[in-house]
Parts: structure tokens; sequence; C-alpha cells
């Protein structure tokens, strides 16, 4: 049977979602009274893309979820995986042949590159906050930095030190803003002796960053068979704007957006999707897939967009209980170190970025009680059309789009899921900040969409070279993605000449000018 | 051979980490490294058995030696400089220092594209007061002096018991040709009230590490706040004409 040509009876998820989206946007633009934000039509566009996007990503999540539901289920159309099952991991995994290795190898040469040469004072973190940036008007000449072993770094590493020290028994436990993301701290600490602290956290994010981009390439694979989608995805993560910007700073993300990853990785390798698995298979997969959900909320808060993502795609394909599991083990590994944190170790896991996801909740609810007109202004003041462009400029977005049509089904669905799970926590917490940062944890579904649509332009463009000859079509296909990329990569690469508009817009978002 | 006893073999290399990662370690250390240990470390070496006995024996065996190596001798958790330390001006004898360097290619280029060109000093505790401090630049064009208070803050100032900047605009003719400028902050000869001027550090490179000297009422000594890298918080800043910061120096 091919299930690409089978056409499944009932409604899609995600178009029934984008019609909800365009009708409770509609309605919250003429229904609420003018503002500002309808004053001219490029804040009216802002708004309506920022209600839209909003309500897609809740309402497609929301109907996802409630997917477990057999009734909610049945209304639906059913999905791929329950027509015919996922294809076999190694009948699309590498081949370890010289081709394999050498791209491997490629990947590593270009992540290297970035990572050294948007190091140090270079480091579009720290860079984005110096006064020339015009972003912040409250940090001196050097921006939010602190100096790790003569090395300008961004400032949060100071934050980090004493932590490192606890692994290294050089200091006894203080509590910090960062005792949640210990884990991240941990590893670097593992390189702390030999490399000192700001190359133990540089290696760490170039680790993190690689994991990435091979990643990546084996899920591209993986979801979609017998095209370059996984190449070509993988080095928009080697030149990613998330990364380049992350570099050398002594942060968690690029260890998280790692850890995300390897979880969408292990999720598929371990076949948690699949209803045909033998009993001990199953546990196997959802005591893996809680294990590596665990270790992202570790590291940082990734177990929440990896859960989002397995409530979302799993919705209407795995038995709820295979949700409850791996959910409640996951947040039972990140809660024990709370637990034993607080209790043999005095860490408060309180202050500063450890209340941030409670802040953000508390301003929503207050922004919901004061009625329909603060709700639909909180969208412009937070911008999230902003937010989702600080993380992925218009020609990833563009391409994704692009990538949505040019994908089959269960590869779209995939994808889908993982934008509705990433893009859900970032859009939540815009209230209290928009970072795009936490939006970056899209980058595997909007890179391998983006990557398809790269390649089937590349297959237009090599059918239409008029050679009997098969490499010289082949050629004409790699010299389009080629270009492609090389233009994407020119523009996250901007900051070398100077220019830090895409950094600036990665670290507080795009206000509401297109 | 190897393959049928690899997995015992990289069982026991993640039993052996456990054990050098928490043994003869401070109690907090070694619970905080324990947990870590086998919530991370044994995991990855469990994941990695996903990919071949040969790969999971890699990654304990890489795991086992990063252990090890935390242990080792080597580069201790250094603190960096303190980017925010303050001292407390009371007298009006009392002057802080900070020398420009103006001859470098950065400096001359942003000038000559410049609109605007003003002085930041950061100062805490002078909110509600109007004349608090005197700032004086000196360049081989001559000198500009100017009583400091709070109409002149600038940025974000949350609390007055917070540091901030204080603007001043200066001509854009005292930079002229000039190689360097001097720039000294006392306290007002009207009213002598406290006040805290802020300190960071000093990351630039080529910046005179001497450029930041505090005279304190007897002689001129170094700044307070670390011993090397380190300077008062007193930054020239050129602007476009569309009021953009287009180089900030010091």
């Amino acid at each position: 049977m091919n299930f690409q040509n089978r056409q499944p009876l009932g409604p899609r998820r995600d178009l029934a979602a984008g019609a909800c989206a365009f009708a409770i946007a509609g309605f919250a633009i003429n229904a609420v009274r003018p503002d500002d934000s309808v004053s001219t039509l490029a804040l009216l566009l802002d708004l309506a893309v920022s209600l839209w996007a909003t309500m897609w990503v809740s309402v497609y999540a929301m109907l996802s979820i409630g997917s477990v539901i057999p009734g909610v289920r049945r209304m639906f159309a059913p999905d791929p995986e329950l027509v015919e099952p996922d294809p076999p991991v190694g009948s699309s995994g590498f081949r370890a042949g010289k081709r394999d290795w050498g791209f491997a190898i490629l990947l590593a040469l270009i992540c290297i590159a970035e990572w050294g040469t948007h190091g140090g004072e270079r480091n579009g973190f720290l860079a984005s906050s110096r006064p020339e940036a015009g972003m912040e008007d409250w940090t001196a000449a050097d921006g939010y930095a602190t100096v790790l072993d003569g090395h300008p770094a961004q400032g949060d590493g100071l934050f980090l030190l004493n932590l490192v020290g606890l692994f290294t028994a050089e200091r006894p436990s203080i509590s910090g803003e960062f005792d949640r993301r210990a884990g991240h701290v941990w590893l670097a600490s593992l390189l702390q002796r030999p490399l000192g602290s700001y190359w133990a956290f540089a290696v760490v994010n170039l680790a993190g960053w690689y994991a990435s981009a091979i990643g990546v390439w084996w899920l591209g694979r993986h979801r979609w068979p017998q095209t370059w989608t996984g190449e070509i995805a993988s080095v928009m993560v080697a030149t990613g704007q998330g990364f380049i910007f992350m570099s050398t700073a002594p942060q968690a993300h690029p260890a998280a957006f790692g850890a995300f990853v390897t979880g969408l990785v292990l999720f598929d390798r371990l076949s948690l999707w699949s209803l045909i698995q033998a009993r001990r298979e199953r546990w196997v997969a959802i005591l893996g897939s809680a294990w590596m959900t665990g270790i992202a909320g570790l590291l940082y808060f990734g177990h929440i967009p990896l859960l989002l993502t397995t409530w979302i795609f799993g919705g209407p394909r795995m038995r709820v209980r295979s949700l409850v599991a791996v959910s409640a083990a996951a947040f039972a590994i990140v809660t024990a170190w709370q637990v034993i944190g607080e209790t043999l170790l005095g860490l408060r896991f309180s202050g500063g970025n450890n209340d941030l996801a409670g802040g953000a909740i508390r301003i929503w609810l207050r922004i919901i009680s004061e009625g329909g007109w603060a709700l639909r202004w909180q969208f412009h003041a937070g911008s999230i059309r902003g937010l989702l462009v600080g993380a992925f400029y218009y020609p990833w977005w563009i391409l994704a789009i692009i990538g949505i049509f040019a994908s089959p089904r269960r590869s779209r669905d995939w994808a889908l899921a993982i934008l509705a799970g990433t893009l859900l926590p970032a859009i939540a917490f815009s209230p209290q900040f928009r970072l795009p940062r936490a939006a970056y944890f899209a980058f595997p579904a909007v890179y391998l969409l983006a990557g398809a649509a790269v390649y089937m332009i590349s297959q237009m463009i090599a059918t239409r070279v008029t050679s009997r000859d098969n490499h010289w079509r082949t050629a004409a296909g790699l010299v389009a993605c080629a270009a492609v990329i090389a233009c994407l990569a020119g523009l996250t690469n901007l900051d070398l000449t100077g220019d830090q508009t895409f950094n600036v817009w990665f670290h507080e978002a795009q206000e509401n000018g297109w | 051979m190897i393959p049928r006893h690899i997995g015992r073999m990289s069982a026991g290399i993640a039993a052996l980490t456990l054990v050098v990662a928490i043994i003869g370690a401070p109690w907090e250390t070694a619970v905080a490294r324990g947990f870590f240990v086998v919530s991370i470390g044994f995991g990855l070496i469990a994941g990695s058995g996903l990919i071949g006995a040969r790969t999971q024996f890699a990654t304990a065996f890489v795991i086992f030696t990063l252990a090890v190596a935390q242990r080792l001798p080597g580069q201790p958790v250094s603190n960096p400089p303190s980017p925010n330390w303050t001292r407390t001006i009371t007298d009006t004898r009392q002057v802080a220092e900070h020398r420009f360097s103006l001859s470098e290619p950065a400096w001359k280029a942003a000038l000559s594209r410049s609109a605007s060109t003003s002085l930041l000093v950061c100062a805490e505790a002078i909110l509600d007061q109007l004349d608090a401090m005197t700032v004086k630049i000196t360049t081989t064009n001559g000198t500009f002096a100017r009583v400091v208070g709070a109409e002149d803050a600038y940025g974000a100032h949350p609390r007055p018991d917070r540091g901030g900047f204080y603007r001043i605009p200066i001509e854009r003719d005292l930079f002229d040709r000039v190689d360097g400028a001097t720039v000294t902050v006392s306290a007002s000869q009207t009213r002598t009230p406290p006040f805290r001027l802020c300190g960071t550090h000093s990351i630039r490179p080529g910046v005179d590490p001497n450029a930041s000297r505090f005279f304190d009422g007897t002689e001129w000594i170094a700044p307070p706040g670390p011993t090397s890298h380190t300077r008062w918080l007193i930054e020239l800043r050129l602007a476009d004409k569309d009021g953009r910061t287009i180089l900030a120096w010091y």
C-alpha cells in the first residue's frame, strides 16, 4: 500500500487548527474596540500574524493532545502511522560509508569554523548587548560581559562559577540563579580542570552544536528518505543563527538544543510512536524516552518542548498510559535533582531565572482577567511575529512553508508537532520575556522543512538540465542547494561584517516593524 | 571476543566512574557529582549502546576519563574581576581620574562619522540631588567642566541606590585632532553629599591598565576593586545624526 497516495477520510488537524485560528484572530481584530495596534496596515498585519500563529499552535496542540480521547481521535483523518507503520530505522540510517564519514567531517569543520569565528568578544550574545547594538542603554562599552580566564564572555558566566566550584570540590554549595540548569554546569565541570572555565563552557557548546547537526541529519534521512533533506538541514544547523549567537557563551542552550534533537532521534530509534511493539520493547522505549526528556530538563527547560512534542505527535498514535508514563518519569528525574539539591545541598531553586516560568503564568492570568482588549494588546506589545522572525528570519519561514507542501504527510505531521510543541512554551513565556532562543527549539522542524523545500527546488532545476548524463543533473541540483545554503549562511554570518541586526533580533525579538 | 564481553566492561567502567567521582570528595560535591554521573553519565552510556557495543564502550571510557580529569590538579575556578564595584566619594579633595587614548584608528574613524559626542559617568545615590558631582574633561584643545546631577540621568535607573549613567553632552571640537583626553570626577564644591562612583573591569585589548587612578586626598592610588583589569565606569560615546551610539569608548 502506498500511504502517500491514500486519501484518508475526515478533516486534518492542521487544517482544522488553521481555520479555527483564522476565525479567532478575525474575531479578536474586529470585535474588540480599535486601538493603536490596528492603526496602520503594518501593525494590523503584525497583530494578525501574531494572533493567527498563537491560535494555530494552541488549537493544533489541543486537537492533537485531545486525540487521546477516542471520540476526538475519530473526528479526524487517521494518521499515516496508523495506516502504515514507520519505516524500520535501519532502512534509512547511516551506512558508515566513505561518503557519510566525509559529510560528518564536513559538518564538524563547519561547526568548528562558525564556533571559532564567533567566539570571545565577537560572540553574538555578548556583542548584541553592547551600546553600539542599540538594544541596551544600561550596559558599559564591553556589554553584559564577564572575564573568564582572561577571555571576554557573556555576563551570566559569572553566576555559574559557584556551581562549577561545587562540582570541582573547590567551593561549598551556594544557591544561584541557575540551580535548575546544573546538568549543563556538570558537563562543563568535567572539562574545567584541563581547559579552564571559558573553554570548558565553549567546548560543551560545540559538542551540543555538532550533536544537533548530526541528529538533524539522521532525522532527515529517516523521515525524508531518498532525499538530501537531512544533509541540507544539517548544514543549516551548522550555520544556524541560534548556535552562532551562543557560540562560546557560557549558556546552557546549545547543550539543551543538542539534548532536544538527541531526544527526537531516540524517540524514533526506540520506535516510541509505534503501536505494534512487544511489551518489553515498549517499556524500553518509554523509559529511554523519559530518561532523555529528564536530561533535557536538567540542562535547561528542554523537557517542556520535548514532552509537548511527545503529547502532540503521540496523542493521536500512542496509548495514554505510555504518554503519562513518559511524562511522569521525566518529571521525576527533574524533580529528583530539585529535592536532592534543596534537602542535601541547600540550593533554593528560586530567584532570578528560576522563577521566570511562574512569573509568565501570573502575567497571563492578570492579562486575561483584564478582558479582551488587554489580551489583544498583549499580542501587539509582545509581537509573536517578531518573536518568530527573531528566531528564524523570513527566508527560513518561507522555505519551511514551501517544505510543508513538499513533504509527505507523515513527515509533515511530525514536523508540525515539533513546531507546535516548541513554539507553545516560547509564546507562553513571551509576556515575561520574548526569547527567540526559546523559540529556537523549533530548529529541527524549521530546518528540515526548509531542507525539503530546497531539495524540491534543486530537483526542479535538475530536471531542466537537458543532459542524458545523470551526473550533470545531480551536479546541477547540488549547485542549486549549495547556492541557497550559502545565501542563508551569509545572513547568519552578517555579524562578521559588524552588522549585529540578526543577533539583536535573536537576543530580544523584533518589535512591531516588519 | 570483544563484542561478547564489551557490555560488561562498559558497565564496569560506568561503576568505576561513579566511584572515582564521589570517593574522597566533600560530601556536597559527592552528592552533586553522584547525581549527575548516574542520571546523565549512565544514561549516555546506556543510550550509546543503541549505536553499538564499541560505541558504548568508547562513551563509557570517555566519561570515565573526564571524571578522572575532574579530580586531577589543573586550572582552578577563578573569580573574574568584578564587573560592578563602587567607591564612595565623601570629600571634595578626592578625585577619580580616567585617561582616554584617542589615537587609535577605531576612535578616529568613528569620530569622523559621528554627529554628537557625550561623556557617560556611572554613579549611585545622586538621583535626588541636583549638583552632586563635578566632571571635568581636558584635551589639548581645552577644558570642559560641568556640575552633574539628577537631571542628567540616562538609561535605566531602577532605584536611587542602584548605579546608573549620567550623560554629559560635549562639544565635538574638543576632540578634533587630539590623541588623548583626561576626565576627572569629584564631589561638587557647593555641596558635598557622599555618592558612590561605579567601577568595572577593563577588557578591551590595548587599554592602558593604569588608565584609571584615584586621589584619596593625600596621594594617587589605583582605584579600588580588583587589582588588575579595572577601571572607573567613565566612557565616551559617539552617536550618529539619529542619536544611535556608534562607539562606546574607554
